[in-house]
């Protein structure tokens, strides 16, 4: 949790510069990873919770059939949303892991990955980073909505 | 290399560290471990698992 109040400080620092950019990206790759593991604890928790809820509500009632049960879960679509804010996560995540690795150690950098390496010089770091906070702002809503039903 | 990428490089494996050195005590050849082992994979995963349960109760009760 520290770590990703530490990337949430950094994210509110424009990235102006390439070594901000580059610093703030590599840093909120492993503060971003934490909050996900977070969110998805939190989804796994809340999931069980309405199944029991519904269980309990309309079992044994008329009411316990598949429309109920699916108006009674109410999720609105938020799992789905879910797999595509961590979707998108996942792939900025793995941009700026690729850029650092091809940045320090190009010779290392996987076969599947090594076309994805450019001249260091010309690394986009802003747009890296600027991807990275994007995909978390999609998230961040359904994060703070698990923090609220705890 | 400059320091201070050693120093990104270094600090956004860390955190990575543990799931490889699981990976590797799972019997996986660490050089099928790919980079995607250490970013957020796991949680993905476990939504889609939680999904599908409340998929299988909506529909099977």
């Amino acid at each position: 949790m520290k770590r990703f109040i530490i990337a949430l400080t950094l994210l509110s620092i424009p990235a102006s510069g390439c070594a901000v950019a580059k610093n703030g990206a590599a840093q909120f790759v492993v503060a971003s990873d934490a909050a996900a593991d977070e969110l998805a604890a939190g989804w796994e928790g809340y999931v069980d919770d309405e199944i029991a809820r519904c269980s309990n509500l309309l079992g044994g009632t008329d009411k316990d059939t598949k429309d109920g049960r699916k108006e009674c879960m109410g999720l609105a679509g938020e799992g789905e949303a879910l797999e595509v804010g961590l979707e998108a996560l996942i792939a900025a995540q793995l941009a700026v892991k690729i850029a650092v690795e091809c940045d320090s150690n190009p010779l290392k950098v996987p076969a599947e990955f090594k076309e994805q390496c450019v001249d260091g010089a010309k690394t986009d770091w802003v747009a890296l980073f600027n991807s990275l906070k994007s995909a978390w702002e999609t998230l961040k809503p359904y994060y703070n909505a698990m923090k609220e039903r705890k | 290399m400059g320091a201070q990428a050693v120093v990104n490089f270094i600090t956004a494996l860390i955190a990575g560290v543990p799931k490889v050195i699981e990976a590797i005590k799972a019997g996986r050849d660490p050089k099928d471990i790919k980079l995607g082992d250490f970013v957020s994979h796991d949680a993905l995963d476990r939504v889609k698992r939680a999904n599908q349960k409340a998929d299988d109760y909506i529909d099977n009760g």
